[in-house]
């Protein structure tokens, strides 16, 4: 069923707005410096090769991890089990990559004193720290997989061949594009990641294109610096698009389905414990541990309770805009068959491959004019620079949710009444609520950990906790920086708590 | 020879089939029906080892296949399986459909490359070599789904009601092919079915299942035609 006009060119125009004028800003800044004279000199080769050193390493070390991870938790037999390991997975991703870095930093410090060689102010730090970040993105993108992997299939194998043949002829090949698409979001991530890097005081691009706007006030420069890195990840973002075609990249409805226990999970968990458990537990214990006792806690609160407060707000804002936004854009992709419609489905997914640094600096120079002072005097610019940064993530969400549901249920409501706002309303988004949900809450939690972005367009006098954390440690204040983090910390979980028993109560979903 | 020996099987607390012996012969066919939810289905891969068995015990050829303690793999069963919705593998080929079930059964690139051709040619899905399921027709499907399960020269056959969802014409069509594999392949055959009437001119046995039990397991012409059972009278209606 087609969309309104009206809706669809109030919804294009915000996209126009948001998401595509900064984007032709860069294009246009690029264009207008045809000689690229800096793109070639030795620096900004070694700036690549760092960078790709790391993204490729964080990618082969997380694939390394997090397919085994996927595999060990489907064949687990006990519920109770799979969903504790599936929580902290989950955990794991939801714990900002700069707390990460602050933990594993205060850590490597301290087994220095014991062990001399140990240094993670290089590019094997990053990629460890990197790793133990987003190797649940694997995780839980083939998981997906499996959950929605047809048995039959692996039967129809197995009655033929043994299982190793199975596996490798099979359930691997058919489990590529979901590997693939997780392996891509992590190298993604990890290339235009700038927290982890410019806490190691590692040369990449996105601690480069920061130090040229912040230090040198070039941000013609900043901006030409971040061409060769966002051609490369753009490239793989509508690559991996085609390559995905309309599989849909979660599972929000189906409960847990068990693969047949037919692959040892013994071996498996040697090295899917551990990882587990130092991607989630051990930041969280190590930070309880390290802040000591509860006036750390209550002085930290104190200090910091107003920018906690704005960041809250802040995150609630922006991802109640990029809701209503990205649903409306999604309706209007998924049910439409318009070429053009397409086309701006794939540039709706470029954000995706933009180094945080750049969109802030992108925003900045765009609505930083009088004309437009509004935007940049006051909080309308972050919720602006989350929407472009985060647009993506509410669009998969939505879009997968949106496959989900059969067109002839709003075929059969036609049948009642012609007014698109009806059946909208009561099939469609009905039907999506589940997906809205999360949706909504990927985006606040991406929203409360953001620091590339914020840390540019931040008006005057306002303050997010992320940043105030980040200048914390410039001061090298540990006590209050970890009790911060835990604060944050706990600020997510107990969202995450909240929506999963939203699903449970509400929305029916059994976790068992 | 299939001996199933007195097997049963639980989920949980939930009984899905209980004391069911019968045996199935090579070169012999068998009829397995019943109302849906009689556990047809799970005895089917109880027999084929995708299922474990709480009692009893299943020997095929001689050597003890499933007991409640071990399992042989389903691969070292000498049997193959036609499933319900086909289990075509869509990233795979027609012709590595077949190769793939023929790789540990001959030696040699050219040899499994003639023995493919052979199979194709038999199933009239020569041509077919480089198309993918989703680029086949539904009998072009069903085609290839039998042509995998006998090319792996199993000496058992396990059917779980491939023939559903075809059109008359298509039936006819595989009845032709079953016929066939019957002739040449002299496989002994377990046919899942609730449609009687598509095959029980070819078939020896038949097994009804009801209530987890087997209540009927004679030949298909002694089927009791005053019957007070209602599946029974219905089945002898469409037979």
């Amino acid at each position: 069923m087609k969309p309104p006009r009206l809706l669809i060119f109030i919804t294009l125009s915000f996209f126009t707005i948001i998401i595509i004028l900064p984007f032709l800003y860069i294009i246009w800044l690029l264009l207008s410096d045809l000689t690229f004279q800096n793109i070639f000199e030795i620096r900004q080769i070694q700036l690549l090769k760092n960078s790709l050193i790391i993204s490729l390493g964080t990618t082969f070390f997380s694939l390394l991890l997090g397919v085994p991870t996927a595999f060990f938790i489907s064949q687990l037999q006990s519920n109770k089990y799979r969903l504790m390991i599936l929580l902290f997975c989950i955990i794991s991703l939801l714990i900002p990559t700069y707390i990460q870095a602050i933990v594993w930093n205060q850590l490597s410090i301290n087994i220095k004193k014991y062990i001399d060689f140990i240094d993670i102010y290089n590019l094997k730090g990053a990629i460890f720290i990197l790793t133990l970040s987003y190797f649940s993105y694997i995780t839980l993108l083939t998981f997906t997989g499996l959950q929605v992997f047809d048995r039959n299939l692996l039967e129809a194998a197995l009655i033929m061949q043994n299982k190793w043949t199975s596996l490798m002829k099979i359930v691997l090949p058919m489990l590529l594009p979901y590997i693939f698409a997780g392996a891509i979001f992590v190298f993604i991530f990890s290339i235009i990641d700038f927290a982890i890097p410019d806490m190691l005081r590692l040369n990449v691009y996105p601690v480069e294109i920061f130090i040229q706007y912040s230090a040198f006030y070039n941000d013609r420069a900043a901006l030409i610096l971040s061409f060769p890195i966002i051609i490369l990840t753009a490239t793989i973002v509508v690559f991996q698009k085609a390559y995905m075609k309309n599989r849909s990249y979660i599972q929000i409805y189906s409960g847990f389905k068990n693969l047949q226990s037919i692959y040892s999970i013994k071996w498996l968990s040697i090295v899917t414990i551990p990882s587990i458990i130092m991607s989630s537990a051990v930041p969280i214990t190590f930070l309880l541990i390290k802040t000591g006792d509860f006036s750390n806690y209550m002085n930290a609160w104190l200090s910091s309770k107003d920018q906690i407060y704005f960041t809250l707000m802040i995150s609630a804002i922006s991802s109640t805009f990029i809701l209503m936004f990205s649903l409306f854009l999604a309706i209007i992709i998924e049910r439409s068959k318009n070429i053009y419609i397409k086309i701006i489905h794939s540039i709706s997914l470029i954000p995706l491959a933009i180094p945080a640094t750049t969109i802030g600096i992108c925003l900045i120079t765009i609505w930083n004019q009088q004309i437009v002072d509004f935007v940049y005097s006051n909080s309308t610019i972050i919720v602006f620079g989350y929407t472009f940064k985060f647009l993506p993530f509410a669009l998969i969400v939505l879009i997968s949710g949106l496959k989900n549901i059969n067109k002839n249920l709003e075929e059969s409501a036609l049948l009642s009444t012609s007014s698109w706002l009806r059946i909208n309303y009561n099939i469609t988004i009905s039907l999506l609520k589940p997906s809205l949900l999360f949706a909504f809450f990927t985006v606040f939690i991406l929203s409360i950990g953001e620091l590339g972005t914020t840390v540019l367009i931040m008006p005057p006098g306002k303050e997010t906790i992320t940043l105030k954390i980040f200048n914390y440690m410039h001061y090298s204040d540990h006590e209050t920086v970890n009790a911060l983090c835990l604060i944050i910390i706990l600020i997510i979980l107990s969202l995450t708590g909240l929506v999963g028993l939203t699903y449970h109560k509400v929305f029916k979903v059994n976790f068992s | 020879m299939i001996k199933i020996c007195n097997i049963s099987k639980y989920f949980g607390k939930q009984t899905i089939f209980q004391n069911i012996t019968f045996s199935l012969s090579s070169s012999e066919i068998i009829i397995l029906t019943g109302p849906s939810g009689c556990g047809k289905t799970t005895l089917l891969r109880t027999i084929a080892g995708f299922e474990n068995i709480d009692s009893g015990k299943i020997i095929i050829d001689e050597v003890e296949a499933s007991t409640p303690k071990f399992i042989v793999e389903p691969h070292k069963r000498s049997l193959s399986m036609i499933f319900q919705d086909l289990a075509l593998w869509p990233h795979m080929n027609v012709e590595k459909h077949i190769t793939f079930s023929l790789k540990d059964k001959i030696k040699g690139k050219k040899s499994i490359q003639l023995k493919t051709e052979e199979i194709l040619c038999d199933f009239r899905l020569e041509g077919y070599n480089k198309k993918y399921p989703t680029q086949l027709s539904g009998g072009e499907k069903q085609r290839l789904a039998i042509a995998r399960a006998l090319a792996s020269k199993a000496k058992y056959l396990l059917m779980d009601e491939p023939f559903n969802n075809l059109d008359i014409i298509l039936k006819d069509e595989l009845n032709q092919i079953l016929e066939k594999i019957i002739k040449n392949y002299k496989m002994g055959i377990l046919f899942v079915t609730h449609h009687l009437e598509e095959i029980s001119e070819i078939t020896d046995k038949i097994a009804i299942m009801k209530d987890t039990k087997i209540v009927y397991f004679d030949n298909i012409q002694k089927l009791p035609l005053n019957s007070n059972d209602d599946f029974v009278k219905r089945l002898i209606k469409k037979g």
